[in-house]
């Protein structure tokens, strides 16, 4: 029994590991996309740069912190792949009903592959990424090193748990034909209460409660917040057991969703 | 006059070599290894109006690369084409009223309307009047069979169906010359069957030339006359289709499944090619022997609860060309 | 244009919105979710609005009409030309080997050759943003129609000349998804975020500014100057698009975009 899981992880990493290799060997996208990037991080930092400029609200943070919260999440977005697309074009082109019949689940692998495929982004943006930011802002985030690591650390995880979402919203495809419209309300939902374009703590307070009850908080302000001073608000343990909290939720949604979805698909054949 | 005139066409590709292991990964990631391939080495060839011709080879060898040179999508690296009077990769458009096309992976059917309304916008592709268009379609439907399909979304067919549509689509504005590109690829032996009959029939009737690519021998023996036989981007034989079949297709594989677990056969021309409990692979020499006598031997050996009959798989076609000498 | 061409045109249409309609219940909860996905943005900038009155000059007022023209340059790019957005996945695919041996326009058919979003609440929904932000007056309207199409012409050459970088990069599709995106988002920024080397970019390699910044000048403001600006900018955008696109095309004809096939 332990054996058999072991092997099945096993297999998962070597799914993640091939999707590892792929990814670098597609060096040209790897840096297009590194490139625009880095660009949509730098439009953040003018924007925040702006509004400390004009000085129309008083930032209870430094200037440069707030930079730094940016850019993270906006890296975070781009850090995952695009997984519900390609979740999306299996279910358009017929492919799943052959990748279902495999000993290995399918959901399982596809996640799996995204997390290689980003771990290979994860190796340039978290060097290149970091450094070209680092190198616009001027100044490392007041909570050093050591926020920096922990805020990246969390990113990690949490875009994990993002890859998982995506996963749901490929398998909407099922349903809807297209994956992309209910994606893009989840992206949304990640982009607003997730926190990309300002700390959630600046916005009402009813609005920050609500997003502290999602999962997109430990996907993006949980882990970036690091970057805005020590003792902001949560701590890194208390993020790490919220992370937890999610991923069981998280993973058991998934499999509920995966298997009603794919009850579906054998009622009409494919 | 000839419909195509192929000369010294090559083909070069630039691809990048895959290095294993993490840090073959990086190091490629830094500094990929680039190597040129060539997929059609100084290929001269010439086919009259009318003629049909098969394209055959293994994988890899340059089959579908020629196809895509001679209907314009490819530009080749040296030589010169001509296509019913035109330079394909230049007069593009002028040519695709001449040629149609059927490429076995790709559709031009609309995947969730019905086959008619891709019927419909590619007469108006071709500027098709309203008479003509209904006049060649009914022509086609009654030909093809394709009746009861003509109003069912394309997603709901089968592969086989679909290809029947994919055909018609593609004999629509009455090409002269006609492109193939596995058109049988991953259709059962029935669907088959049909695929090639329709082709065939349809292009006598309207005199259109036939360039098909495959890897199964069977297109080539049931729709052509003649064939070119590629391998790793040149020509190893030009030749009528009746004297590859004497020479080197002189085989049949008949496939037994008995009800008994076992039985002894033996029989001039024939070789056991493999033996298991309740299967048996024969491997008849057409020319010493009859098909038809060899399963009338084997029925009263035994009973059979299945046998099928196939033509040998390109590859032995090819070895048998090399031993021979003729490569 | 030629006769043929235009009633292909026409027929290609009639055939997308009949798609459309084939797909009719899909399509309906598509466009309920569009309409949410956008209203939650729209949200999001009122709440941005409460806490600072203006940005770099640019009012709630301001940020209504960017967002009106996205969306409804997004709706119609997905209704008119949604193939160009699929365009890398149409490379990867081969698709364009069965368009090259059409007699119609290459690009005609691309664009048009599927449609896979909605598009038509999108334009509406463009549209209401659109009036809720005001600024309707018998010269402004015409003004806006004009405006609108330069900004859909830019966008339509922005997704055009990045998702022909398809040519190049293979399995670049769902990237190329997230561009387009991104750039919905930056033209939807206030124009001064976008200052000193910034400006430079979005009027060159990523003109956005000829999108939405530029036109809102022309209207909010009457600027003369501006209204040129958008005119000179929606042409070299679509001139660089379409160039980008032919030199990747060769690249496909070269058959190096795929490496050896059999």
């Amino acid at each position: 029994m332990e054996y058999d899981f072991l092997k099945k992880l096993h297999v998962l990493y070597v799914f993640a590991k091939t999707s590892f290799d792929d990814h670098m060997g597609h060096r040209l996208r790897l840096f297009f996309r590194f490139v625009m990037c880095v660009f949509f991080m730098f439009v953040f930092v003018e924007f925040w740069r702006l509004i400390a400029r004009e000085n129309f609200i008083d930032l209870p943070f430094p200037v440069d912190d707030v930079c730094w919260y940016a850019c993270l999440t906006q890296m975070m977005l781009f850090l995952s792949p695009r997984l519900f697309i390609s979740i999306d074009q299996d279910v358009r082109s017929g492919d799943i009903s052959y990748l279902l019949i495999r000993p290995i689940s399918y959901i399982a692998m596809r996640v799996s592959e995204g997390i290689g495929a980003m771990s290979a982004n994860a190796l340039l943006y978290y060097t290149a990424g970091i450094a070209c930011v680092g190198f616009y802002i001027g100044s490392l985030p007041s909570t050093g090193w050591v926020g920096l690591g922990t805020a990246l650390f969390f990113l990690y995880l949490g875009s994990i748990l993002h890859l998982m979402y995506q996963a749901i919203s490929g398998i909407t495809a099922l349903w809807l034909q297209q994956a992309e419209a209910f994606y893009r309300i989840y992206q949304k939902i990640l982009i607003v209460l997730g926190g990309l374009y300002m700390p959630i703590t600046l916005y009402p307070d009813w609005l920050y409660t609500l997003a502290k009850f999602t999962p997109v908080y430990v996907m993006m302000y949980g882990p970036a917040q690091f970057v805005l001073g020590w003792h902001q608000g949560d701590s890194p343990l208390e993020i790490f057991a919220l992370l937890l909290f999610w991923f069981a939720i998280t993973i058991f949604l998934l499999g509920w969703f995966y298997r009603t979805c794919v009850n579906r698909l054998e009622v009409n054949g494919g | 006059m000839s419909a195509i005139t192929v000369q010294n066409l090559s083909k070069n590709f630039r691809v990048k070599k895959q290095v294993p292991g993490f840090s073959g990964t990086v190091k490629s990631f830094f500094k990929p290894d680039w190597h040129e391939v060539s997929a059609l080495e100084d290929v001269s060839f010439s086919i009259g109006r009318g003629e049909r011709v098969a394209f055959i080879g293994p994988n890899g060898a340059g089959k579908s690369t020629t196809i895509k040179i001679l209907s314009g999508i490819l530009n080749p690296s040296t030589g010169s084409v001509e296509v019913a009077g035109l330079t394909p990769w230049e007069e593009r458009q002028k040519l695709s009223y001449e040629i149609g096309t059927v490429f076995g992976q790709r559709s031009q059917l609309w995947y969730h309307l019905p086959a008619r309304d891709s019927f419909k916008l590619l007469s108006s592709a071709y500027g098709l009047d309203k008479n003509t268009y209904t006049d060649r379609l009914s022509q086609l439907t009654e030909a093809f069979d394709i009746k009861d399909l003509l109003d069912k979304p394309v997603r709901q067919m089968s592969l086989g169906q679909r290809m029947r549509c994919e055909v018609v689509a593609s004999f629509l504005h009455k090409p002269a010359i006609l492109f193939l590109d596995e058109p049988t690829v991953g259709l059962d032996v029935s669907a088959k069957s049909v695929i090639r009959d329709l082709v065939y029939e349809t292009s006598v009737e309207d005199g259109t030339t036939i360039l098909l690519t495959s890897h199964d021998t069977g297109d080539m023996e049931r729709v052509c006359d003649r064939v070119i036989l590629i391998d790793q981007g040149q020509i190893v034989i030009d030749a009528p289709v009746s004297k590859l079949r004497s020479s080197y297709i002189s085989r049949k594989i008949i496939t037994l499944h008995m009800s008994v677990a076992d039985m002894p056969f033996k029989m001039q021309g024939v070789e056991i090619a493999e033996k298991a409990p309740h299967k048996m692979v024969l491997n008849v020499d057409t020319s010493q022997q009859n098909v038809s006598a060899v399963i009338e031997k084997t029925l009263s050996l035994a009973s059979m609860r299945d046998i099928s009959i196939e033509d040998p798989p390109m590859e032995d076609v090819l070895r048998s060309i090399y031993k021979s000498g003729q490569g | 244009m030629d006769k043929g061409n235009l009633s292909y045109l026409w027929a290609l249409l009639k055939l997308n919105m009949k798609a459309a309609l084939a797909l009719r219940a899909a399509y309906t909860v598509r466009t309920v979710f569009n309409i949410g996905n956008h209203a939650i943005y729209l949200f999001l900038w009122v709440v941005i609005f409460k806490t600072i009155p203006s940005i770099g000059g640019w009012r709630m007022e301001h940020i209504l009409i960017a967002y009106g023209l996205g969306i409804l340059v997004w709706g119609l790019l997905s209704f008119f030309a949604a193939g160009l957005r699929t365009l890398p996945r149409q490379i990867d695919e081969g698709s364009l080997d069965v368009y090259l041996t059409n007699p119609r326009p290459l690009l005609m058919n691309i664009a048009l050759g599927s449609t896979q979003y909605a598009g038509p609440a999108e334009i509406i929904f463009g549209l209401i943003v659109l009036i809720i932000a005001g600024h309707l007056t018998a010269v402004s309207i015409p003004l806006l129609v004009f405006l609108g199409l330069c900004s859909f012409i830019v966008f339509a050459s922005l997704v055009l000349a990045y998702g022909s970088l398809g040519f190049w990069l293979k399995d670049y599709h769902s990237s190329a998804e997230e561009m387009y995106f991104n750039f919905f988002i930056m033209a939807t920024r206030p124009e001064a975020v976008f200052h000193n080397w910034m400006g430079w970019v979005i009027v060159t390699i990523m003109p956005i500014a000829f999108m939405t910044h530029i036109p809102l000048r022309a209207l909010i403001d009457n600027n003369l100057y501006a209204l040129g600006l958008t005119l000179i900018g929606t042409t070299l955008s679509a001139l660089t698009a379409y160039t980008v696109f032919k030199t990747g095309l060769k690249r496909y004809e070269s058959g190096n975009r795929f490496g050896v096939h059999g």
